[in-house]
């Protein structure tokens, strides 16, 4: 059944905002993005938050897919030319900022391990839906809603939301549970989504407004 | 005749492409949403924005007219004048009120939150979803209809910039937070040389024209003129 959640009201009053939204509180999806251990281990900001929300929507039989970054082969022979360069430069004290699927860096943190039931998709580029099958998932498993969580904000996260909620689903970006390397970029990439493409929110609040939708419903 | 251009600006803690090679012959201008509705300020959204926000009107349609509109105009006349592919976008509805659009998006909530008459959304077959008297598109300019924001969410941009050969793409348009954002960002994703370029695309207000080009990833932004210097001397003749 349908329920109504404040969306874009709190925030910035500007132009062509939508201040509410009705939504089947059901048909919600956590998305967690790229909290992998490569990340996990340098931007622990999010983590806790994280955790409540996966525990959330767990409790309460509500659909979690997460995305890793990464090439897809050692080399990184998949990667777009620039990225392979940028990727595969040797960094400060000379190790090579480059995490292929299948080394530890890049699985999901421990605190996080998906079930074999949530779909964990493989990405080599930010944007999920730039190179992943994430829009079929979306489609089949039903989904109208998407909690994005992640790092980092304005790369990965702002690259997957923005794409999410263009192409028609409902969006909130749960500010607190989303970090990054840059304080600044966080700040602007979170203003940005909040003034064009969906809701942003802090983790209590979700809760605390899913459960009161799932309640009614 | 292939050549290295100036690409980003040094960023601290990463590795960054200071100079990167280009084939300038395979530049395309895209030109995003410079529509009747969006960018002239007696119709479309114009009206409401000057009575709800008259700060935003004034400034929004100051920056179009003095700044965006010679600069793309610039950089169209150098894209034709050199043979390089224009393309431009029109947002809108494609069929009458949005039944293009899922039932439940939040697009489809502002459609009915703000009404036929005020809505920023567009049928296509209404006067404001043409695209601006100034920029008119000429035959054999590619003109590409889509109901997102990003053309890559509802054209077959990428598959056709494939097929012609572009790996340059140089992005104009409104808005700066809205569609040039999503769309260099994608684009730039997917592996394409992106140029953003600043003084050829406008927001409703300065801070979020920054904000969205600081958040800056996958694209590099450069004036309109950097990008006439940068490939003036590739496309000359050897």
């Amino acid at each position: 059944m349908n329920g109504t959640i404040g969306w874009q009201k709190d925030r910035e009053a500007g132009p062509f905002r939508v201040p509410e939204l009705r939504i089947d509180p059901r048909r919600t999806a956590l998305l967690i993005v790229d909290m992998q251990n490569k990340f996990a281990k340098n931007l622990p900001g999010p983590l806790p938050n994280n955790l409540r929300l996966l525990e959330f929507f767990r409790e309460h039989g509500l659909p979690v897919m997460f995305c890793r970054v990464g090439s897809l082969l050692p080399e990184g022979r998949d990667l777009h030319v620039k990225r392979r360069l940028t990727w595969l430069r040797p960094v400060e004290g000379g190790a090579i900022s480059h995490c292929p699927k299948g080394c530890f860096d890049y699985e999901v943190a421990e605190t996080l391990k998906p079930r074999p039931s949530e779909p964990v998709i493989d990405k080599n580029s930010q944007g999920a839906f730039n190179s992943s099958t994430i829009d079929h998932y979306l489609r089949a498993m039903d989904i109208q809603n998407i909690v994005v969580t992640g790092v980092s904000t304005s790369r990965c996260v702002e690259g997957t939301a923005g794409d999410a909620a263009d192409l028609g689903c409902n969006v909130i970006l749960v500010e607190d549970a989303c970090n990054d390397t840059d304080p600044d970029k966080h700040r602007v990439a979170v203003a940005t989504f909040a003034r064009t493409f969906g809701a942003v929110k802090n983790t209590a609040e979700v809760i605390e407004e899913l459960s009161r939708l799932l309640a009614e419903a | 005749m292939r050549g290295k251009i100036p690409w980003e600006k040094e960023r601290r803690g990463v590795y960054t492409l200071r100079e990167w090679e280009i084939d300038p012959a395979r530049s395309a201008l895209l030109i995003l949403d410079m529509q009747c509705g969006y960018v002239e300020s007696n119709r479309g959204i114009g009206p409401v924005l000057k009575q709800r926000y008259p700060e935003i009107h004034d400034y929004y349609y100051g920056r179009i007219a003095r700044v965006v509109l010679p600069n793309i105009l610039k950089l169209r006349d150098f894209c034709r004048e050199h043979r390089l592919q224009v393309i431009y976008t029109r947002m809108g509805l494609q069929l009458p009120e949005g039944k293009d659009l899922p039932d439940w998006s939040w697009r489809k909530a502002l459609l009915s939150h703000y009404g036929e008459t005020e809505s920023p959304l567009f049928y296509r077959e209404s006067p404001e979803y043409g695209i601006t008297g100034e920029l008119k598109p000429l035959p054999g300019e590619l003109v590409l209809d889509k109901n997102t924001m990003s053309p890559l969410n509802s054209t077959a941009l990428d598959q056709i910039l494939r097929n012609m050969g572009i790996e340059n793409v140089i992005v104009t348009g409104v808005l700066t937070s809205a569609a040039v954002e999503i769309t260099a960002r994608s684009i730039g994703d997917r592996g394409y040389n992106v140029i953003v370029v600043e003084d050829g695309c406008a927001a409703y207000s300065q801070a979020d024209q920054e904000n969205s080009l600081r958040s800056a990833n996958n694209f590099v932004v450069k004036t309109a003129d950097e990008v006439v210097d940068i490939l003036t001397p590739l496309l000359r003749p050897a």
